[in-house]
């Protein structure tokens, strides 16, 4: 017996079922599986950050010794912008005031008036092609509570789409990127009546930086260089958020005309994002976005 | 009564937190083609090449832990719901760990250049069945997304993560080498898997 249980296949064989048994009982929704394993994370973070730390000011270091003559350019270059965008702000001043007078006049809604949005620093990013969840900073404690159903849309400094708020802790929060194979949004073309279509992650496409865009109507022109925006469908996101232009469009078969999207967003060289939350009313209910399942949220 | 192994523990839990924290953090940085170099994947493989079956079993479940945790696999679920996984980075390292380990046995252990073989063997075949359960997921379970070709996962991800691997392995075999958990020097007997340790002796029982 003590010869069977210090086999090493018999090690092999018992540790491979029970992590299959882990994996599988993790698929069903609402399992503890994920919860077991929250302390660990809990427990790794601050090592993580700390490493990072170290290593974010080395780069500064570096930074500084190096790039001291650049950065008095791109100073001297900033303070011409400087003068010209203040230049621009008097003027603004007075259209903002017009546009005030307007928009209560005509019931004209801000794009993202009922959406608080969090600024959040990415923490981890993905381990290789297939581990490929991004943590960041903001987690429950920050008001980035997830509900059954819901999923928050997760965007850049240019409110450019980035991706969805998939799984939240006490302290962080796992987002997938839009390059993902399961990330699937409806959007629609920037304009009045575009044409609507489902933006998605690309195993193939997304070594190149694209997404793919399917459902499109065969009636359609799609053209180069068309802007890509949410369609709010659904109400898992928020209408009219940019998500990326047209690259190239496929009618070879009229009953599956694809396009290929290049997002303005490239995660890799984000190091913040912001995390759009619908504002609670003060019923407790979300103004922005509704409960909605996976596939409501398509369409 | 068996001395508690300061030094092992010591030296891997440092090379632990070192593997896992770079990968995670500055992964982007490290990037070409696409695909990122995969530290924690090749700490595991070499760590069970070097000191066997044992070694690599733990730091192999540790750091798939930590991945878990840190970067876990998204799928869509049966239910067409997307799930965050859990387990599947410490089955990937336990068995890349058990393969590992039981590379270039007899005369070759704690051979340098076939620990590169090593890193290249299981990083292709980690490549490919990731390739093969990717597209078995997306045919009969998910029925989303699109898996790509097999040419092109040969061309654009497994031909240059592999690359990308042996680059990543030359400063982890140096460290496992020079400044690993053991020390250099006369052969031990260790009898858990039967693997001698120390430098120059290659021979196992």
């Amino acid at each position: 017996m003590r010869k069977l249980l210090t086999s090493k296949w018999f090690i092999i064989l018992v540790t491979v079922l029970i992590l299959i048994v882990i994996i599988g009982v993790g698929f069903i929704p609402g399992s503890p599986v994920r919860n077991l394993v929250k302390p660990v994370s809990g427990l790794a973070s601050p090592v993580q950050g700390f490493v990072k730390n170290i290593g974010d000011m080395i780069g500064d270091a570096r930074s500084a010794l190096f790039d001291g003559i650049a950065i008095r350019e791109e100073n001297e270059s900033l303070k011409e912008q400087i003068a010209q965008l203040q230049y621009s702000l008097t003027q603004s001043e007075e259209a903002a005031i017009r546009y005030e007078e307007l928009k209560d006049a005509l019931h004209i809604k801000d794009t993202f008036s009922k959406y608080d949005v969090y600024g959040v620093a990415i923490l981890s990013r993905d381990a290789d092609e297939w581990f490929s969840v991004i943590r960041v900073d903001a987690g429950s404690r920050d008001g980035v509570d997830l509900g059954s159903g819901q999923a928050y849309a997760v965007v850049d400094v240019e409110m450019n789409l980035v991706g969805r708020v998939i799984e939240t802790d006490a302290t962080n929060s796992k987002i997938l990127t839009l390059m993902h194979e399961s990330f699937r949004v409806s959007c629609k073309v920037n304009e009045v009546n575009g044409a609507y279509v489902t933006m998605s992650g690309d195993a193939t496409l997304k070594k190149n930086g694209l997404c793919l865009l399917t459902d499109i109507n065969p009636d359609v022109v799609l053209e180069e260089g068309d802007v890509i925006v949410t369609s709010g469908e659904g109400g898992l996101f928020p209408e009219g958020i940019p998500v990326g232009t047209v690259e190239a469009v496929d009618y070879s078969d009229p009953l599956n005309v694809t396009a290929t999207l290049r997002p303005y967003t490239d995660v890799s060289q984000l190091k913040d994002v912001f995390i759009m939350i619908p504002v609670q009313d003060e019923e407790g209910e979300t103004d922005g976005a509704p409960d909605t399942t996976e596939s409501e949220a398509l369409r | 009564m068996r001395r508690f192994p300061f030094r092992q523990v010591i030296a891997y839990t440092v090379y632990i937190i070192l593997v896992f924290c770079i990968q995670v953090s500055y992964s982007s940085e490290m990037s070409f083609m696409g695909q990122i170099p995969d530290l924690m994947f090749v700490f595991t493989v070499l760590t069970a090449y070097y000191f066997g079956f044992r070694d690599g079993v733990i730091v192999g479940l540790i750091l798939g832990l930590l991945r878990d945790c840190f970067c876990a696999p998204c799928v869509t679920g049966l239910d067409g719901s997307l799930v965050v996984t859990c387990g599947i980075g410490m089955l990937v390292m336990f068995l890349a760990a058990s393969v590992a380990s039981a590379f270039f046995t007899g005369r070759m252990k704690r051979n340098v250049p076939f620990s590169f073989v090593t890193v290249a063997v299981v990083t292709m075949l980690y490549k490919l069945s990731g390739y093969v359960l990717t597209v078995f997921w997306y045919m009969t379970v998910s029925r989303a997304g699109n898996a790509e070709s097999f040419t092109d996962h040969i061309v654009r991800s497994l031909l240059p993560q592999t690359g990308l691997n042996l680059l990543a392995a030359v400063p982890l075999v140096f460290l496992l080498k020079f400044l690993g958990p053991y020390k250099r020097g006369p052969a031990k007997n260790r009898e858990d898997d039967k693997i001698i340790s120390g430098e120059g002796n290659w021979v196992t029982y």
